[in-house]
């Protein structure tokens, strides 16, 4: 009697073991090779969140090419066709010669703007590895020139007078496949500013995120409230509006194409955060977009 | 009877032949272009006492020509994010046995189920198996259509509708 249950006992096991053995196995390969260091790919759709950069770069050895349009006011109404008649432009062209690190240069009709930048990814958000990475960090250095002629070219003027110059430290986490939010903490310098009591440095926080809606759909946001507001250099008088921007991006194969709309015409930094003279909750807005396309230089 | 059971258990695990750098490579013929890739860690476990089968091929492993494909195919299509590895698990099938002591390329069946994207399916496969002592190689082509798994195709970008896998593998005892 004892042994005749054993046996069954035994037999039963070896049923059982016989249906779970496949999946032992496979779970054995998950002791054998444990999950490799995996960086997080594609926080962000693009180069540009919508006017401001994201911590993406282009792969190494790929080159970007990004043509940006802002038309006119809104609020101009159908006299311009709510701001299409007139529209202002930046080429740009960005490159990364070297694993992390990317160079720029554009040229806008705004102040016929001359910028030129460095971005370097810091850190990568990574998990799996022997250190779990919480977030990326891209550096961003710029300069712009602008190229207007001298408002007053009787007095002694020097060419640093035309320059301004951005850093940026940008902190971005993928939350999950779908959500990314990015942190921008920004300096920009006026070498030149018109008054003694404005400051030559603009300090500003940048908030921004997206949200995929399907594979190849996102909606973006992003805001850049000024620190200093009360003493960053006035535009006609009056103080800069904070720059806030929403929109979509939308993948095509080598193409991403994002249109938006946000109280800002210029797309330099120093241009959509510290000189955006309307208010985008009073519907001071521009209609935009930006096409980026990828080419392989290998 | 401890002492049986526990030498059956150790001859098992004797019986077990691995490796951890097993390839996978596909290729997909389409209008706009070719796309191949090749993944170098994949790792594959073969027990030669139940002829059990096991594979698992890391998704983010694949290294493809273009970073914006391998962008492309971890997010848009194989959502590497959500289904970080496609496994198979199954036996070589009795049909076509194989002396695991013998020299020889022995041409088998694999029946089991392939997990891609997610999604399970039974299948039976054509593997050829090269024993030469202690090294056995194991080759295995086939295809696999991306509807049958849930990966979404669309008329954007033409990737073919069916991709080509080969999985090479030269396993030893563990």
């Amino acid at each position: 009697m004892r042994t005749g249950v054993l046996f069954l006992a035994l037999a039963m096991g070896l049923i059982a073991s016989a249906q779970e053995e496949e999946d032992d196995l496979l779970s054995s390969l998950d002791s054998i090779s444990p999950p490799s260091k995996e960086i997080a790919f594609a926080t962000f759709k693009g180069t540009r969140l919508i006017n401001g950069h994201t911590i993406q770069i282009p792969a190494q050895g790929e080159m970007a090419f990004l043509i940006s349009h802002r038309f006119g006011n809104i609020r101009d109404g159908a006299y311009t066709f709510f701001g299409l008649d007139q529209a202002s432009v930046r080429l740009g062209l960005e490159y990364s010669p070297i694993d992390r690190l990317c160079v720029g240069i554009g040229r806008s009709v705004y102040q016929k703007s001359v910028d030129g930048f460095l971005k370097y990814q810091l850190l990568q958000q990574s998990k799996g590895g022997k250190l779990t990475m919480p977030v990326s960090v891209t550096l961003l250095s710029g300069i712009a020139v602008n190229g207007l002629k001298w408002a007053e070219p009787n007095r002694e003027n020097y060419f640093t007078s035309r320059l301004t110059y951005t850093h940026q430290i940008l902190i971005a986490r993928k939350m999950n496949a779908d959500l990314s939010f990015q942190l921008m903490p920004t300096l920009i310098h006026y070498n030149l500013v018109a008054k003694v009591a404005e400051s030559n440095d603009v300090y500003a926080l940048g908030i921004g995120g997206r949200y995929k809606l399907t594979r190849r759909l996102s909606v973006n946001a992003e805001v850049y409230p000024v620190l200093n507001h009360t003493e960053m250099p006035a535009i006609n008088g009056l103080k800069p509006a904070t720059c806030v921007a929403v929109g979509v991006d939308i993948e095509t194969g080598g193409h991403v194409f994002q249109l938006h709309v946000t109280n800002a015409q210029a797309m330099i930094e120093k241009g959509f955060i510290s000189e955006s003279t309307g208010s985008f909750f009073e519907g001071n807005l521009y209609f935009g977009f930006n096409v980026s396309r990828t080419f392989n230089l290998h | 009877m401890m002492f049986v059971l526990l030498s059956v258990a150790f001859q098992a695990e004797a019986q077990k032949l691995i490796t951890r750098t097993a390839t996978a490579s596909f290729y997909s013929k389409a209008k706009l272009e070719d796309i191949s890739a090749e993944n170098k860690q994949v790792t594959m476990l073969i027990n030669t006492a139940t002829q059990a089968v096991a594979v698992k091929v890391p998704i983010r492993s694949f290294e493809f020509e273009k970073a914006l494909m391998e962008e492309h195919f971890n997010e848009n299509y194989l959502e590497s994010e959500k289904y970080s590895e496609a496994t198979f698990s199954g036996k070589i099938s009795e049909s076509t046995p194989v002396d695991w002591k013998k020299d020889g390329t022995y041409e088998v069946n694999v029946e089991g189920k392939l997990t891609l994207h997610g999604v399970a399916k039974s299948i039976t496969e054509k593997a050829t198996i090269t024993i030469k002592g202690e090294t056995i190689s194991v080759t295995c082509k086939f295809r696999v259509k991306l509807a049958d798994y849930g990966i979404k195709n669309d008329k954007l970008e033409n990737i073919a509708e069916e991709i080509d896998i080969r999985i090479n593998g030269e396993l030893k005892p563990l």
